[in-house]
């Protein structure tokens, strides 16, 4: 729907793009389902319980942005932005882990 | 003055003016959560108390996840319709759209009314009891109240005209009298029926004399019922409101009822301890057995045995108190006198009913039957539990703690993002149609714009959902 192409507003690619949303929507369905099971069956440790839940939740994310957001096929320029943003949210997280793992307070106490 | 660039794309930019601003936006927006998620992190990893897992019904997170998939399917439905210029079908795929985030919010209040309800009490021991106060309320009693001192203010302007703090007493204390009429004697011996106008009354007299207080005297003794957290501070002879009025009689009781549904015991375990021997040595004699009682201790040995001999079946290399789910499972048991409760371990106790029922005072107080978290009906049983045993009380809110307090920011931001969503929906789909005659390629983009910010609301719940219901 991001591009000016003529093809993009035709009767029949709107309808297959119809038919996907629903079939994207089923697959976010079935994960949502999975996120639950796999909440719920131990993996041996809680560590590893919450990577392949988070793993799951990042494979929908990524449905989302990429089909129903259109960043598939959506122009360079909005892929600049959320680099730029990715750049400050990874600094974030960074800064968090730095804290609990600081050598300081290692060394220290 | 029109708008550039509302259909066709900028030359520069590649993009129509309205995507660019969006999607700018949408940026700051992960920031905004991108720093929340990194706060809700820093709390986890810090937390100098068991994290809280599984406390949250997972249903309500999971029907919400759905609600919002399905939103965002309807929202594209409803673009692909503008698409095709199908008004109709447009508006029922919005309808839908805006019907499924109200379903969510009203999903997202039942579970926060929830939590308003649901209390922790965590006893001088550091044993921690769940569950609900009986008939909702708890109480601290006064009776043979005699003298009621209201307190002005002198000089009660603020900084800047503003007061911080309540400029005086109201009338707010004669709420929670039960018993007796509020008449009083004033200290010219004239005889007043206090009510909100009355006490102004009087406090303004004072404030003008630039008298501090204004001493009444009951004509009859009074008896009074407070919520807690209208009050300063008391203590058996005397109690003082939070807008400075005192009230001078008996205290009577503060005792706290509550209908328990889960014990934790998980705080009375040294953070290095590593003898699983010594732990349960240490919940042996936890406070949480006092009020419970024995057959409560019992059961819960049955069930530590129980869930050690599973993990060690399962994990026969790893130190049990070093594996989180296993504390977790182990050191805190759901409690419940239903047999078929919501979990395996629980079973109906042969319980001593004056043992289990003895601080009741009405015969209401002898049924503890509670909704309890997760929608089906059990029965909890009644406990009391002295205030000088307890150490700290909260309902689920913020001030229970941290867990509470990043669940209600995400969760409440959320929730504002999904009611600024569905009102620029309403709006395009109530006052679209002139647009749609007119131009409804530019109505089109325009429901383009805010679906991108829906599904953006729907990506955040992706995350949130796993973090804080399942993990």
């Amino acid at each position: 729907m991001s591009h000016e192409h003529q093809d993009h507003d035709s009767p029949e690619y709107l309808k297959k793009q119809s038919l996907l949303v629903w079939k994207i929507g089923g697959v976010l369905g079935f994960c949502t389902i999975a996120t639950w099971l796999v909440a719920f069956h131990d993996f041996g440790s809680h560590g590893r319980n919450i990577t392949i839940g988070l793993m799951i939740a990042a494979f929908k994310a990524s449905l989302v942005a990429l089909i129903f957001m259109h960043l598939k096929s959506e122009r360079g320029i909005i892929y600049k932005f959320l680099a730029f943003t990715l750049v400050f949210v990874t600094g974030l997280f960074v800064l968090t882990y730095l804290h609990w793992s600081d050598p300081l307070k290692d060394y220290l106490f | 003055m029109e708008i550039p660039y509302t259909v066709k794309a900028r030359p520069d930019t590649g993009l129509w003016n309205a995507k660019m601003g969006i999607w700018l936006f949408l940026a700051s927006e992960v920031m905004l959560f991108g720093g929340l998620f990194s706060a809700y992190i820093f709390l986890r990893i810090g937390a100098d108390y068991p994290w809280p897992v599984h406390v949250l019904n997972p249903w309500y997170g999971f029907i919400n996840t759905l609600v919002l998939i399905f939103s965002s399917i309807t929202v594209l439905q409803a673009w692909l319709a503008l698409k095709m210029r199908k008004w109709g079908m447009y508006q029922i795929w919005m309808v839908l759209t805006i019907a499924c985030a109200g379903a969510f919010m009203c999903i997202k209040t039942v579970e926060y009314n929830d939590k308003f309800h649901h209390y922790g009490v965590q006893l001088n021991d550091g044993s921690v009891l769940e569950g609900h106060l009986v008939n909702n309320e708890y109480l601290v009693k006064f009776g043979e109240v005699k003298t009621v001192t209201l307190a002005t203010r002198l000089n009660a302007k603020g900084m800047l005209g503003i007061n911080l703090v309540n400029p005086a007493s109201d009338a707010g204390f004669l709420k929670y009298l039960v018993e007796g009429k509020p008449e009083f004697k004033d200290e010219s011996g004239n005889i007043v029926t206090l009510d909100s106008s009355v006490v102004a009354k009087l406090l303004a007299e004072a404030t003008k004399n630039k008298k501090p207080t204004v001493k009444l005297t009951a004509v009859v003794p009074l008896k009074f019922n407070i919520e807690p957290a209208r009050l300063a501070a008391y203590d058996k002879g005397k109690a003082a409101f939070r807008d400075g009025t005192e009230i001078e009689g008996k205290l009577e009781d503060d005792t706290m009822r509550l209908l328990v549904d889960k014990v934790d015991l998980r705080r009375l375990i040294p953070t290095q301890e590593e003898n699983l021997g010594k732990a349960v040595a240490d919940v042996n004699d936890a406070d949480a057995w006092k009020v419970l009682g024995p057959e409560w201790k019992e059961k819960y040995l049955k069930h530590y045995k129980e869930e050690s001999g599973k993990f060690a079946k399962e994990h026969d290399k790893q130190v049990p108190l070093k594996n989180g789910d296993f504390v977790r499972e182990a050191f805190t048991m759901e409690i419940s006198l239903h047999e078929n409760g919501a979990t395996a371990h629980q079973v109906k106790p042969e319980i001593n009913e004056k043992e289990t029922h003895k601080a009741a005072e009405s015969p209401q107080h002898m049924a503890p039957t509670h909704a309890a978290e997760g929608g089906g009906h059990h029965d909890h049983p009644e406990i009391a539990i002295e205030k000088k045993d307890i150490h700290f009380y909260s309902n689920f809110t913020p001030k229970y703690n941290n867990y509470f307090a990043i669940y209600f920011a995400l969760t409440g931001l959320h929730g504002l993002h999904v009611i600024g969503g569905a009102i620029v929906l309403s709006y395009f789909l109530f006052f679209g149609k002139k647009m749609f005659k007119e131009n409804p390629e530019h109505l089109a983009n325009r429901v383009e714009t805010g679906g991108l910010f829906w599904h953006f609301v729907d990506l955040v719940w992706i995350f949130l959902f796993p973090l804080l219901y399942l993990m």
